[in-house]
């Protein structure tokens, strides 16, 4: 709100603080000052005002009040007198409400006005607040709806068929063709103001041209009128018509403006353009707009405030705000809240109003004691942190992408993803469901100025499923590296994060080919899948598992195991095997050979090709045994290497390689 | 056999020898089992005993004050050869490549340990929520001014009349609901505006939410809590202001603004010369929230915050586009 400091002023006798301090003093009771700037012997303050203020403080005399309770200032309103001459209003006109959004319709008319421009005081006042000057009828209009907040319209009496005011929902496909010549089609949400044949406004917005004030008007009608605040906003969305008016009444005014306004503005209109005020006002208005009230219980304050405000401060504050006390005890007021503040509904808008002006700054900063502690840890970050530092231990850097993906990525990787309706850009038209597409990205795009990349990501992906559309967490990484075996260490990698996060039993099995992996292995935890990985692109691989799989599996235990001293023996197996046995398996085969004697087990070599029988590969272990007890002799080691290879060959159709 | 000349010649070769192996086949040669010395010893076993007697004690003072030697020449060479070895400290070090937490981890974690501290427990809520959590539950119904602003213009939407959270704030009555009063959380997150991004807007960032619920909670608490999480986080002394604001899930709510941590409050480019830096919304949890969390409102009271944690580790770091965040350079990554 573009507020002039002069005219701020004149709400008062006693001058204001000058306007840096009355800004401040503004911002840290009422609204935040954006800027000032100085124009023609003025200040213009840029005020914020909050969206529940715009009923009442899209104004300057709004902005006065906030001022006069903040400051304690007594405001200076000369009543105005109008000098009302022959003839009737209902003579000349009538006022039909057929909409019941149209809340109060109060109207006067005008006869033998003299357009013309307005004093130059005027033009230079409503030029400084950022509206074009256009003749003295629609100035004074607008000149009070600056002052006081109330949209107003003037029509010219002559245009107007029938000599008959409408406020009704237009007809489909009514149009109307607007001040600024735009012709805009209606449908029959949209409230209009129409005479008997035609559509002269649309309501709280903007005027038509049917009926507009021309050089050669002489007898206007002055509209002061309060609509459905919703309604208006509606429509000025649907029309993108954004006006002073439409931002008013969109924000709750008070019905019981209208009359105020419309005496301000009739005065005006007889001061600048000579008119004659035709005696009475035509007032439609139903259903009355009654004062508040709001029982306040006054230990709620110091409560909520945390501070003590004295009884007769806090009631001072509340008379300044022009809230009326109608009863009183001890621990509980009665208040009467003025109809101009529709924004004040429960006590607690009262204990914010009481705070600001009593001033925020004089409340004390207190910690609240901890009851419960400590507090219990959130194991799901503490092993989404866990994992986050094992990866960086392994040389990981961490990035993070939008959670959206475009046609491009889409269709890359066939991926079925959900649409987002109202999307950003062509780049961001679904949600992701999976990180992968976006780290081959980033992969290929630092690979530009990096020798090699390792990146990891840990975040939502989305699928949808029926009704609903799910969430949850993944953990996915690439990596791109001039070295041969980038896989292999990546293998090892997802190995040691496992490890670290305490997850025992962890096995790899051969995963199925799609758009997004060429060759794939599946991650198994426990026998349950966990995630893939495997190559997505010229030497990028990648993984992702499942944060929320991860989560069954991970721990925190660890045992002590006893460290022998008693010198270990290593032994070498090698033998062939079915391609399709895993090497998971056979270590679990030799362990449960090994009689609790084995120490390490290592595959150091698997070789498939000539040599090795069709659809078989051959495996080499290294076996470490040693005992707790005893040095182990080589007759008890060849017994139980024998021992290991019979369950090898007998359950798994291991041949010992000679 | 001519002690003096073997001393002589053994004097000799011994001044000639340059480093260790040398020393050792020398050694070798005249004091090992099959060395000089010993051939000698072997050779005046047939002499008189009053002669081998004296013999003996020459050739005995001659290898101790030889073993001497040797030991002082090893000492020399091993010496020797750590002085021809030894590391120039002052070449620089090795580059050490490790890998990197986004800053936006870093910061957050740091966040949530100060919360945590002060009795906050972390939760997560969810990033694709409804309308009645995302809104309504917010005391933002169809129709309020703000829903419209929010949703119309800021909220992504998807099927179903489902969205991508446009705050933290829904997680506030979901755990209400869920862990009932007294209570104490944070949430942290991605949320999800529409916006044209710039320096400083985008579609996705992070938010870290606050809410505590108990019985008599005031706005001195409120104060008091982010006072000391803004001190704990900048590391110096910090003060704060309340000015009034609006949200429709507060009453009475609060811009907060914190006293410019570059300047401490003088008045500096970062703080447009003002001395204070808005950092966070805040306010007292609205009765109709309270009461949508399935409490009574009567009982309990609270306050709720927000707080973008994109612009905390923008101010930390100095960084100045938050495009970076979302950008996969490692360039921008590799430097935190």
């Amino acid at each position: 709100m573009t507020i002039s400091y002069s005219w701020l002023n004149s709400f008062f006798k006693k001058p204001l603080p000058q306007p840096e301090k009355l800004a401040e003093i503004l911002t840290m009771h009422s609204f935040e000052n954006e800027s000032i700037e100085k124009k023609k012997n003025d200040w213009i303050l840029n005020i914020d005002v909050l969206p529940d203020r715009g009923g009442d403080c899209f104004s300057h005399l709004g902005v006065a009040r906030e001022c006069a309770a903040i400051l304690n200032l007594k405001m200076d309103c000369p009543s105005i007198k109008l000098k009302e001459g022959k003839g009737k209003i209902r003579d000349f006109l009538k006022v039909e409400v057929r909409d019941g959004n149209c809340r109060r319709y109060s109207a006067r008319v005008i006869t033998n006005v003299k357009i013309g421009p307005s004093p130059k005081w005027v033009a230079d006042k409503l030029a400084n607040c950022g509206l074009n000057p256009i003749n003295n009828v629609v100035d004074a209009a607008n000149f009070v709806m600056l002052e006081l907040g109330q949209p107003l319209h003037a029509f010219d009496y002559d245009k107007i068929e029938g000599k008959k005011i409408i406020a009704r929902k237009a007809k489909p496909n009514e149009n109307i063709v607007l001040l600024n010549d735009n012709e805009c089609i209606l449908d029959k949400k949209t409230m209009v103001i129409a005479d008997e044949k035609r559509a002269l406004a649309i309501a709280g917005i903007k005027g038509g041209k049917a009926a507009e004030i021309s050089e050669e008007t002489r007898t206007v009608v002055l509209e002061s009128a309060s609509f459905d605040p919703k309604t208006i906003g509606q429509t000025a969305r649907k029309l993108n018509l954004r006006t002073d008016a439409s931002a008013r009444f969109e924000h709750n005014l008070d019905p019981n403006l209208t009359e105020l306004a419309l005496e301000r503005l009739s005065q005006l209109i007889v001061e600048w353009a000579k008119g004659e005020v035709v005696s009475g006002t035509i007032d439609v208005y139903e259903e009355k707009t009654k004062p508040g009230k709001i029982k306040l219980e006054l230990s709620l304050l110091n409560k909520v405030l945390g501070i003590v405000i004295p009884q007769s401060e806090a009631i001072s504050i509340l008379n300044r705000l022009g809230i009326k006390i109608l009863s009183k005890t001890n621990k509980a007021v009665l208040l009467e809240i003025p109809t101009f503040r529709q924004d004040l509904l429960i006590p607690e808008n009262i204990v914010e109003e009481v705070g600001r002006i009593y001033g925020y700054e004089k409340i004390p900063s207190i910690l609240p004691g901890i009851k419960e502690y400590p507090v219990e840890r959130n194991n799901l970050d503490f092993f989404i942190n866990k994992s986050k530092d094992v990866l960086k231990e392994l040389d990981f850097t961490e990035v993070y992408n939008y959670s959206f993906l475009g046609d491009k990525e889409k269709e890359k990787y066939k991926l079925k993803a959900e649409e987002i309706k109202n999307p950003v850009s062509s780049f961001a038209k679904y949600l992701r469901p999976s990180l992968i597409p976006l780290l081959v990205k980033n992969i290929e795009e630092n690979l530009k100025w990096f020798e090699s990349v390792k990146i990891f990501e840990l975040g939502k992906v989305f699928w949808g499923q029926d009704r609903k559309i799910s969430e949850k967490m993944m953990l996915s990484g690439g990596i791109s590296s001039k070295k041969e075996k980038a896989f292999l260490r990546l293998k090892g990698e997802i190995i040691f994060l496992l490890e670290q996060l305490g997850v025992k039993k962890i096995a790899f099995e051969k995963g199925t080919k799609d758009s997004m992996f060429s060759d794939s292995l599946d991650v198994i935890i426990n026998g349950e899948k966990a995630g893939r990985m495997g190559q997505t692109a010229f030497n990028v691989f990648c993984f992702e598992l499942d944060f929320n799989v991860l989560m069954k599996h991970v721990g925190e235990e660890k045992e002590y195991e006893k460290i022998s001293y008693h010198p270990p023996a290593t032994r070498d197996i090698s033998g062939t095997v079915k391609e399709k046995v895993s090497l998971e398996d056979l270590k679990e085969r030799i362990k449960q050979g090994g009689r609790g004697l084995i120490k390490g087990l290592e595959v150091f070599d698997v070789y498939q090709g000539p040599g090795i029988g069709k659809g078989k590969k051959s495996v080499s272990f290294h076996i470490i045994f040693q005992s707790e007890e005893k040095t182990l002799d080589a007759e008890t080691i060849d017994k139980i290497q024998k021992e290991i290879i019979k369950i090898l060959s007998e359950q798994l159709g291991w041949e010992e390689r000679k | 056999m001519d002690i003096d000349s073997l001393k002589e010649t053994m004097e000799r070769e011994l001044g000639e020898i340059k480093n260790s192996k040398e020393l050792r086949d020398f050694s070798n040669k005249y004091l090992g089992k099959k060395g000089e010395i010993r051939k000698i010893f072997a050779e005046i076993k047939d002499l008189a005993v009053e002669e081998k007697k004296t013999m003996g004690r020459e050739i005995n003072e001659f290898v101790a004050e030889l073993e001497k030697k040797i030991e002082e020449l090893r000492e020399v060479l091993q010496h020797g050869t750590a002085e021809a070895e030894k590391v120039n400290l002052n070449l620089p070090g090795e580059k050490i490549e490790s890998g990197h937490l986004h800053p936006l981890t870093t910061v957050r974690r740091e966040i949530e340990e100060i919360f945590r501290l002060m009795g906050f427990a972390v939760v997560e809520g969810f990033e694709i929520e409804d309308e009645w959590h995302n809104f309504d539950s917010l005391n933002i119904p169809e129709g309020h001014p703000a829903r419209d602003a929010l949703s119309l213009g800021k909220t992504l939407y998807l099927r179903n009349k489902l969205l991508l959270r446009s705050h933290t704030s829904p997680a506030q009555t979901r755990y209400m609901k869920k862990l009932g009063a007294p209570l104490r959380i944070v949430i942290p997150g991605r949320v999800y505006r529409y916006e044209r991004t710039d320096a400083s807007h985008e579609t996705n960032f992070y938010q870290i939410e606050g809410l505590m619920v108990d019985e008599n909670v005031s706005v001195a608490e409120l104060k008091g809590v982010l006072e000391r999480f803004l001190q704990e986080f900048f590391k110096k002394k910090v003060a704060i202001r309340l000015r009034p604001s609006y949200f429709p899930f507060t009453e009475p709510s609060f811009e907060i603004d914190m006293s410019c941590a570059v300047c401490s409050g003088a008045g500096c480019p970062a703080c447009k010369r003002t001395g204070w830096v808005e950092i966070l919304g805040a306010g007292m949890v609205h009765p109709r929230v309270i009461k949508n969390g399935g409490l009574d409102p009567e009982k309990w009271n609270g306050f709720a915050f927000g707080m973008s944690i994109d612009r905390l580790t923008m101010m930390k770091y100095k960084i100045n586009d938050i495009r970076w965040f979302h950008s996969g350079n490692l360039k921008f990554l590799k430097q935190f």
